[in-house]
Order: C-alpha cells, then sequence, then structure tokens
C-alpha cells in the first residue's frame, strides 16, 4: 500500500506533518542486518526512519512504533496523543511533541505496549497549529443560520455576516 | 477500522475546526494480480494527501518495518 519508494517520493517541502503510526515496527530505528556470510553487521533503516531523513519531504516527527505493538492499547494511546496535541498549556500556547508524548504515555497505563512507541524527531518543536481562527457563520440575508436561511438565487446579492473564534469556540475580537 | 473512526470523531467532536480527512481501504476498488491483492488508488490517495500537506497524518492498520500494508 505505502512503501519506502512511495515514502522516498513524497514531495512536500516545508508542509511536514506528525505522523502518527500504530502499526508494528514500523520505525524500529535500531534494527540491523547481518551479512550471511562475513557477519558483518550494519545498519538498517526503517520506513520511519526515511519518513524523516527524507530530504524533499516526508514527517516533521514520528510518534511511531519501533516494536510490536496491539491494537486495542494502541487505540487508547492513540487517543490520548489526540488529547493532549490539542490541548494548551497555562499560558495558551500548543504542547511541544515531547510533552505531548510523555503526557500521553503516563495516561496510558502501566501496560507495556506504551514503550514500543516513540518519539522520533525534535521533543521541543511545536507542531504548526493554524493560530489564526475559524470564521464562523452568523446570518445570511440577516436571518440567523440556526433559522434555516432560504436558497440562495444565483445573481441575486447576499449578505453574509459572521464573526472569528478561536479553536476553543471562543470569540477573536482582536481583527 | 472501528479504531480510525473513534479517532476521527474524537477530533470532530474536541476540535471542530481542524479538517479530518479519512482514506479507507475499504472505500478502494482492489486490484488482484500475481502480487496479490493491493489497493493502488489508496497509494495514491495517501501520496497526494501528504504531498498537499497536513498537520497530523496518523496511520491505523498493518506494517512492518519496510510498509504499511493489509494483510499483517
Amino acid at each position: 500500500m505505502i512503501r519506502t519508494e512511495d515514502i522516498n517520493s513524497w514531495e512536500n517541502g516545508e508542509k511536514l506533518p506528525l505522523f502518527i503510526t500504530a502499526t508494528c515496527e514500523f520505525s524500529r530505528f535500531d534494527d540491523i542486518d547481518i551479512n550471511a556470510i562475513t557477519r558483518v553487521m550494519s545498519g538498517k533503516t526503517s520506513a520511519g526512519e526515511m519518513v524523516l531523513l527524507n530530504a524533499d519531504g516526508g514527517g516533521i516527527a514520528l510518534m511511531s512504533t519501533t516494536r510490536l505493538v496491539y491494537s486495542a492499547p494502541n487505540y487508547f494511546l492513540n487517543r490520548n496523543i489526540y488529547d493532549f496535541a490539542f490541548d494548551l498549556d497555562t499560558s495558551g500556547n500548543a504542547l511541544r511533541l515531547g510533552d505531548i508524548m510523555r503526557l500521553a504515555k503516563n495516561a496510558s497505563g502501566s501496560g507495556p505496549n506504551k514503550r514500543n512507541f516513540s518519539l522520533l524527531g525534535d521533543p521541543a518543536v511545536r507542531l504548526a497549529y493554524p493560530w489564526h481562527g475559524t470564521v464562523v457563520t452568523d446570518s445570511i440575508n440577516h436571518v440567523a443560520v440556526m433559522n434555516n436561511p432560504d436558497s440562495l438565487k444565483a445573481l441575486s446579492r447576499i449578505t453574509v455576516s459572521g464573526h472569528i473564534e478561536d479553536h476553543r469556540g471562543s470569540i477573536l475580537s482582536n481583527f | 477500522m472501528a479504531d480510525a473512526e473513534g479517532l476521527a470523531l474524537l477530533l470532530k467532536d474536541s476540535n471542530p475546526a481542524y479538517n479530518t480527512d479519512k482514506i479507507y481501504l475499504d472505500a478502494f476498488r482492489q486490484v488482484t494480480s500475481v502480487n496479490g491483492q493491493t489497493y493502488p488508488d489508496v497509494t495514491k490517495a495517501i501520496n497526494n494527501r501528504i504531498n498537499s500537506g497536513c498537520l497530523i497524518f496518523n496511520y491505523v492498520g498493518h506494517g512492518n518495518e519496510m510498509a504499511w500494508h493489509m494483510s499483517g
């Protein structure tokens, strides 16, 4: 489905996402190849590492599996990552990747599955969250949207009004 | 799939401002060849998604050190 050729072909430049991959061993960064004859050991680059190492794109970081994992505890950890990934610290900043990983793991019980997840990337990085808020439509032709405004005709003059909210739903007035 | 759906719903409920885009294998055509069953359109969809940019890319499914795939 997605192979290393695909990963190396990605050219997403500066639009680097955080990869969360709840799949076995995708980022087993410490694996080696042993030559069957010479017994010489050499490092083996996992697909997860290729996501990081792709010079033309890939990801800013990975919260990824470095060993065998199971889907039920993965799901639990994944939910916790999402909870903290969109959380804010006391001064209103998004959490750093390292903090998200630490808090999500600490909230995910004592099972060993979570130890097979690692953050590959800079733990001090914050993701590029959209900071400019969301446009919310309040009324169309002076009829509030909750009152199901009538359909719009082509080429007619329409007044749409709204406001801008931050991602928590509070109104931003400094626009 | 229930897990992927659960995560997408969680995000939609807690952070409705973000767009979620879901790519499910079963929504795409399966192609059978000598190499087994593949989903070429899924590969394309994922590659397009990455190349056009996203904040978080979350893969739920089987995989190994070399790939993500559907047989585990």
